[in-house]
């Protein structure tokens, strides 16, 4: 062991910078969660008067917090398995396109929403979406009412879930298809003397080779399951679309951070820490115990 | 060998190299810090000039401001260097830094106060104005300001003495209240596009059916959807008066005891008006989830000939709408009428919304006074004794909005400058005018009415329309139809802890009314909601501190 240490001193050395990193951005600021404890001042900084459990009594009692809950759990989920399910199903499509140019120039257009950051693409989908809006027009033309997609309580969280999935699975896909790109050719052709068509090849050869890229994503995905997309609800949401589409983000936004209540907004960043963390040691347990695959 | 050695050397240098400049900006925030020179105030005919008189040695006091971006500074000026800080130096001798120029403002002076980074003077809103006495962070400027303050300042405080007292705390001055433009600018409107009022021969609304009606005729020749509002509710609540109800004001209940506008029986009758406008289709159908710039883009592409709305209609959507259709389509502003035919007293706000603190290690506290002096005589005595391009270098182009914590304004700014500009629009008298402001008004209102340029408009139907915004403001100050709401100052500290979550819970419930979307009786379930929601505890809050006891 120590000798080993020795052989590989540079390595360790070469190290060093970014723990000190990490260290300082991700492990020192930890100490600033006291203040979910206390009546935070910033005058007072952290010697701040302490308060216990007060904080997250508070954000607790608040009769509408629990469906913020439920709102966040609810879209994140939807959100999560199309993350998953759309790219996985477009990256087979696409690695099934013989021309690279093609392939190339999809894989590309499916992308580039990701750059887009929330704030123009919810200018954009008000627009689109809006009455006079281009989907409402076709809708017209069909001889349908035109449908409040961002105004009705109903249709407003599988508005969120849609484009959420449209404007991400490109990241996916390009994920999912360097995977595909790294399983061996020779199996496909086993395969193919063994009888098997591209269906068969499918299910056989391609899912199980790619099943550790699908778990290690829906793993780390998992962990943000709390977190059901501020930017694009925050841009989109209004108050008549509350009692559906109002996320603990968004609540919390309006509950604390809006008048600069620090102790409030740490006490709920605390609370979900706590839940994504154990979110992620459930899956990571779970993915070893039923596929035998181990994450780190 | 070579190789790993040169491996373990960059990583070295590496470290070194966060090591420094992490130490090198930490030398540098101490020696800004500290860099104050002790001076003296100079004598002036015998007497020391407490208020104007000039330092004989260089003071230097350090602030941080906030971005203003819509001044237009002459090239090589910025926020920290302009003609007032150089005016500063030149007549106080006064040297102004500039610690940090930001436009995330109370974010930054937050992290600023928890680091205890604090300049020497700045300005804060009302909740960190309570912090900073609470943590004793900031100076006591009760003799102080006696001293120094000029009497055209003091004045400015008798002038509000309530937004005066809302800077102290136990009889002690912490902060100078910076004051506003006066409340003449508070009173609210119904906006009506002028043209089709014409076109239609309808009469000036009267009573709230009229303004109903007013509607319902110009969707029924001009299409669209009568009244614009938006999402927040913030502009259809204007019009609650007419009911008698007043939505986010405190005022006295029944019993004595201070309540909540929004939630009074009254603010239920005018839901149901407005549900049944809904229902008629002349509120926007589409509200619910139009923001500020949707609803009035609704205005400048004449969908709506309708608009509740402030006195400063003029200059946003105004200037769009005369743009794009036309001089004739300016909007008139009407006094909101109540139900009966009367016209509808008035919600009055705390409108102080800055304060100049001293830091409490600050070593000259009373520069910021001379600085607030100059400020004053600046905006109300420039224009008799300074000359012509002095005042416009510092006032135009809003270049007067960028003196941060040096910012003072007198809160009958507005009033007055009314009164001369309309006398002098009757009269082409102008010989009367004492500010910029005064000259910047008359200009632009007889610009509009010769050339119809859609800049000018704001001012036009603020001051020199038939029927000027603030010529109906004014009578409703005169006769004083007006409720003052009882919260004058920082909100307490158990209404600050739901921020506006309380509000929310209305503002989702009255959407739902409006919408047809819950029965007009789920007013009383949501008010029962809104108490239990904090309502309550926030009701006995603001009694405890702002109540008669």
């Amino acid at each position: 062991m120590l000798k080993k240490l020795k052989q590989q001193k540079a390595f360790h050395l070469m190290l060093i910078p970014s723990i000190v990193l990490v260290f300082i951005y991700s492990y020192l600021p930890l100490y600033g969660m006291i203040i979910a404890f206390q009546d935070y001042n910033p005058g007072l900084g952290f010697s701040s008067p302490w308060v216990g459990m007060e904080n997250f009594e508070h954000v607790f009692r608040q009769p509408n917090f629990i469906r913020t809950i439920w709102n966040t759990l609810y879209m994140s989920f939807f959100k999560l398995i199309g993350g998953v399910v759309v790219p996985v199903i477009f990256a087979l499509l696409l690695n099934e396109v013989g021309r690279t140019l093609m392939k190339r120039t999809f894989q590309t257009l499916v992308y580039i929403p990701n750059f887009l950051s929330w704030v123009i693409m919810a200018g954009i989908m008000v627009d689109i979406l809006s009455a006079e809006g281009i989907v409402n027009s076709f809708l017209g033309l069909l001889g349908m009412e035109p449908i409040s997609f961002l105004g009705n309580p109903s249709l407003f969280p599988w508005t969120m879930i849609i484009s959420d999935i449209w404007k991400g699975f490109g990241f996916g896909t390009v994920v999912y298809l360097a995977a595909l790109t790294s399983i061996d050719p020779g199996l496909y052709e086993a395969a193919l003397i063994d009888g098997a068509k591209r269906w068969k090849q499918t299910i056989y050869i391609t899912l199980p080779l790619l099943a550790p890229t699908i778990i290690l994503m829906t793993v780390l995905a998992l962990g943000n399951i709390l977190n059901a997309g501020f930017d694009q609800i925050y841009n989109l949401y209004s108050p008549v679309v509350y009692e559906t589409g109002d996320i603990i983000d968004t609540y919390v936004y309006r509950l604390g951070i809006q008048q600069a209540q620090y102790s409030v907004g740490a006490a709920v960043g605390f609370f979900k820490s706590i839940v994504s963390c154990i979110l992620v040691i459930l899956s990571y347990v779970l993915a070893y115990r039923v596929a035998g695959y181990r994450i780190f | 060998m070579n190789k790993k050695g040169i491996a373990v050397l960059v990583t070295l240098m590496m470290v070194l190299l966060t090591a420094c400049s992490g130490n090198a900006t930490g030398t540098e925030n101490k020696t800004n810090a500290n860099g104050d020179k002790p001076a003296q105030a100079v004598n002036e005919n015998g007497e020391i000039d407490y208020a104007f008189g000039a330092y004989d040695e260089t003071v230097t006091i350090h602030t941080v401001r906030a971005e203003y971006s819509s001044a237009q500074f002459p090239s090589g000026d910025d926020m920290s260097n302009n003609v007032w800080t150089r005016a500063y130096k030149e007549r106080l001798n006064i040297e102004v830094v500039t610690d940090w120029v930001t436009d995330e403002y109370d974010t930054k002076l937050n992290l600023a106060i928890s680091s205890n980074e604090l300049p020497d003077v700045f300005h804060v809103n009302a909740t960190q104005l309570q912090q900073l006495i609470d943590a004793d962070m900031i100076m006591d400027l009760t003799e102080i300001f006696d001293t120094y303050a000029s009497d055209r300042v003091k004045g400015y405080m008798e002038a509000d003495t309530a937004s005066y007292e809302s800077g102290k705390r136990d009889g002690k001055l912490y902060g100078i209240p910076q004051m506003h433009w006066g409340f003449i600018d508070q009173p609210d409107f119904i906006w009506i596009r002028n043209d089709w009022k014409e076109e239609l021969g309808l009469e000036d609304p009267k009573t709230m059916d009229d303004i109903k009606n007013i509607a319902l005729k110009f969707k029924e020749a001009y299409g669209g959807y009568g009244i614009a509002v938006d999402q927040t509710l913030d502009y259809l609540n204007l019009l609650a008066i007419g009911w008698g109800a007043h939505p986010d004001v405190w005022l006295p209940g029944e019993d004595g005891k201070l309540v909540y506008g929004s939630v009074q029986p009254e603010m239920k009758d005018a839901l149901a008006a407005w549900a049944e406008w809904f229902k008629l289709g002349i509120i926007d159908p589409e509200f619910p989830i139009k923001d500020f710039s949707a609803m009035n883009a609704g205005i400048v592409s004449g969908k709506a000939g309708v608009q509740p709305y402030y006195q400063w209609w003029g200059y946003n959507p105004g200037v769009d709408t005369v743009t794009n259709q036309g001089t004739d389509a300016v909007f008139y502003p009407y006094l909101i009428p109540t139900v009966d035919g009367d016209i509808a007293t008035q919600s009055v706000f705390f409108a102080n919304g800055a304060y100049t603190v001293v830091n409490k290690k600050a070593k000259h506290p009373e520069a910021a006074i001379k600085l607030l002096n100059f400020y004053a005589y600046i905006l109300d005595e420039g224009a008799e004794n300074e000359s012509a391009e002095t005042l416009s270098a510092m006032l135009d182009k809003d270049i007067a909005h960028v003196t941060g914590a040096f910012k003072i304004i007198n809160p009958m700014t507005d009033y007055e400058q009314f009164e001369r500009v309309s006398e002098a629009l009757q009269t082409n008298d102008t010989s009367k005018f004492t500010t910029s402001g005064m000259w910047q008004k008359y200009n632009n209102s007889v610009e509009f009415m010769k050339n119809g340029t859609p800049a000018a408009v704001g001012d036009y139907l603020q001051q020199g329309s038939p029927k000027p915004a603030y010529g109906q403001a004014k009578t409703i100050l005169d006769n004083e139809q007006y409720i003052k709401t009882a919260m004058w100052g920082a909100p307490p500290k158990e209404l600050v802890k739901y921020g506006s979550t309380l509000d929310d819970i209305l503002t989702e419930g009255f959407t739902k009314i409006i919408m047809g979307a819950e029965d007009i009786d789920y007013f009383d379930e949501l008010v029962q909601n809104w108490h239990l929601a904090g309502g309550e505890e926030a009701t006995a809050a603001v009694n405890a501190m702002y109540g008669q006891q």
